[in-house]
């Protein structure tokens, strides 16, 4: 799941990131208005969440929210601003925006309002399951057979896009777009790692893996028969 | 009292007419009162020189012929205008007396030099009498002549003029006041819809002006006085309105960092030199809330007057270091330099707390709008005594830079990288200069930087 983040000021980017980051997101930092938009408009297809500051050198996220909205209706965007009057939340909200948060805010509930944005943004509930296995994104647990699983942050996020991709091939190249940030320099063999790991944690003893390996593709979790 | 101002009008305008009304009735009484009495005594005295003209006397005898004159109907009859007629001799004894008068005398005096007039009551009835001496011709008094006249017709003629007066005055206050009030209820009509229209307005809807009436007299001048006062008091208040904006925004972004900072510290076990890396970005963003609080709490003092200055020695590189320190993690961020082109021995009479708020703002000024990888020059030169805060940032348009000292000014260029700023601090930078006898003046070239000139000897 990754995160575009337009933020000027590195104070609250870096913990947000930081914080993203540890929940499993793949998280991109524009310090201004015309790189948040570029970045945005180039990647679209890849970004799961827009986090716009509202006033930002260059550009207000006003109008990169009008701009994205022009290309895209489909990826969700939160407003982060220090503005506080009800007009304003209109004016964010009518803009494109899909919800709006006050600074300062609880980090768990932009948490739980990003969570909440790409549900609806997928269509899906927020549970994914594969037998036994079963993935919850609202509460950040994976668990087989009743059994708490502990996963790493990028060991989730991969289960996660996965799972959410249930039968069909997740491509390398799209893994790592959609898992690690954007200065990641595209090594996919970072991938066969985590990928070893969820395999290690969660296949059952003695029979093939729930990951399936597409040589020189990919991978893929099938539909349960 | 609390009377309205119509009827505040009306009553003094009725006061004083009456005043007048009272004065002129009482100037127009005395004339016809001092009018008909004259006309009476004109009358007696022609009474007089009639019968004057038919007595003579002979040595101190009186000699008199009665003839026509003297029974005249008018002496006869008692009613209707009678003329009383009598004569007495110097002993008081009545010696003739008109018809009319049958048994009662007239009032008389017993000695009598000068001739006199005077109002008297004869068997009921105001009349006018005349009392003349009569004289032989050596002068001697022998006796005197009464003539009464009835003032029947002149206390008519009064009484009418009185009663009319009495009766007219009531109502004619009374329709006065009436029309006063009227008027002045006209005339104060406009005040009333000032007053209606102000009573609709308060703190947060003083939007709509006040309609201006059409005539420009006092009223439209009250009028357009009380909209320059209220365009002046919105100016104002939205001024303050977006400083509180600016103000929370600016204080929110250093608080929205030390809560998310804090809350994501927190949501596991860290290694300790983690907690430490985030506690210390904690506490310079606490520094940063505390800097805006000063800003404010400067402000406030140079609003009231209030600021006192302490002039010492104070090291201008240990203090644009300890500046420098407090800006290294932005600068870092943005991958700035602060070069120091100073002696470290450098020092220069000034208030210890105002100038570090100097440098503080003109060196955070540079790190929020400077470019990345920017660089910051602080030069002192000895000889002129003047330190030159430079940066090679975006530069201000030199149509602004006249003004950027100014209360509440900003430079909002599109495009570049400007950062929200409440417009206060190089007016506070000007103003805590300017108390300390500190020059401050600024060069720019767009997309080449800013410079700041302290003139410390100036």
């Amino acid at each position: 799941m990754r995160i575009l983040l337009v933020e000027d000021e590195t104070s609250i980017s870096n913990f947000l990131k930081d914080g993203l980051e540890e929940e499993g997101f793949a998280v991109d930092v524009a310090d201004n208005g015309k790189t948040g938009l570029q970045l945005a408009l180039d990647n679209l297809e890849e970004y799961d969440t827009i986090i716009l500051d509202w006033m930002l050198p260059g550009m207000s996220g006003i109008e990169i929210c009008r701009n994205i909205r022009k290309e895209s209706h489909v990826v969700p965007v939160i407003f982060l601003t220090a503005r506080d009057t009800t007009d304003d939340a209109v004016f964010g909200l009518e803009s494109g925006a899909n919800d709006y948060i006050r600074k300062p805010f609880a980090f768990d509930e932009l948490l739980a309002r990003i969570r909440v944005l790409m549900r609806g943004k997928s269509g899906e509930n927020s549970v994914f399951r594969y037998k036994e296995i079963i993935l919850d994104v609202d509460s950040h647990r994976v668990s087989k057979a009743d059994e708490n699983v502990e996963l790493t942050q990028k060991e989730f996020a991969l289960l996660e896009f996965l799972l959410r991709n249930k039968g069909k091939v997740s491509r390398r190249t799209r893994i790592i777009e959609k898992v690690w940030d954007i200065h990641f320099d595209y090594d996919t063999s970072v991938i066969d790692v985590y990928i070893n790991a969820l395999r290690k944690k969660l296949d059952d003893k003695n029979s093939e893996s729930f990951i399936e390996t597409i040589r020189g593709v990919g991978y893929r979790i099938n539909e349960e028969a | 009292m609390n009377l309205h101002f119509k009827n505040r009008i009306a009553l003094f305008n009725t006061v004083a007419a009456a005043i007048t009304m009272l004065v002129v009735f009482a100037a127009v009484y005395a004339v016809v009162y001092i009018t008909t009495y004259r006309h009476l005594d004109s009358n007696i005295l022609e009474e007089r020189a009639e019968l004057f003209s038919q007595i003579s006397t002979v040595g101190d005898s009186l000699v008199f012929s009665l003839n026509a004159e003297w029974e005249e109907m008018e002496h006869n009859r008692a009613e209707v205008d009678p003329i009383f007629l009598q004569m007495v001799d110097d002993r008081g004894t009545v010696i003739f007396h008109s018809r009319n008068l049958e048994n009662d005398k007239l009032q008389f005096a017993d000695s009598l030099t000068e001739e006199l007039f005077f109002n008297v009551e004869f068997n009921g009835k105001k009349i006018r009498q005349g009392q003349f001496p009569i004289k032989t011709e050596g002068g001697k008094i022998i006796g005197q002549l009464d003539i009464g006249i009835s003032q029947v017709d002149s206390i008519l003629i009064l009484t009418n003029l009185r009663n009319t007066f009495f009766a007219a005055f009531p109502l004619m206050l009374l329709f006065f006041y009436g029309v006063t009030s009227l008027v002045a209820s006209r005339s104060i009509a406009p005040v009333k819809q000032l007053i209606a229209y102000a009573e609709k307005m308060n703190y947060n809807n003083i939007d709509p002006r006040l309609p201006l009436p059409v005539h420009h007299d006092e009223i439209y001048h009250l009028t357009t006085t009380i909209n320059a006062l209220l365009e002046r008091i919105e100016t104002g208040r939205s001024r303050e309105k977006q400083i509180t904006a600016d103000i929370s925004h600016e204080l929110r972004t250093p608080l929205t960092s030390i809560k998310g900072t804090l809350e994501v510290l927190i949501r596991k076990i860290r290694e300790p030199q983690q907690y430490e890396e985030k506690v210390r970005q904690v506490i310079h963003e606490v520094d940063s809330i505390n800097h805006i609080i000063n800003q404010l709490l400067y402000l406030a003092r140079l609003d009231s007057g209030n600021l006192s200055i302490v002039k010492k020695p104070v090291n201008l590189y240990d203090m644009l270091l300890a500046v420098k320190n407090r800006w290294r993690l932005q600068m870092n961020s943005k991958q700035m330099i602060l070069k120091l082109d100073i002696p470290e021995d450098t020092v220069v009479q000034a208030d210890f707390g105002l100038l570090e708020m100097i440098m503080e703002n003109l060196v955070s000024n540079a790190v929020k709008y400077g470019y990345k990888q920017g660089q910051l020059v602080c030069n002192w030169q000895a000889d002129t005594g003047i330190l030159s805060i430079s940066d090679n940032g975006p530069g201000i348009p030199q149509e602004h830079l006249p003004h950027i000292f100014n209360r509440f000014y900003r430079v909002d260029v599109p495009g570049s990288t400007l950062v929200q700023s409440t417009g206060l601090g190089l007016y506070i930078v000007k103003m805590l200069a300017g108390i300390q006898g500190i020059q401050i003046q600024a060069d720019s070239q767009i997309n080449r930087g800013t410079q700041f000139h302290l003139h410390f000897n100036g």
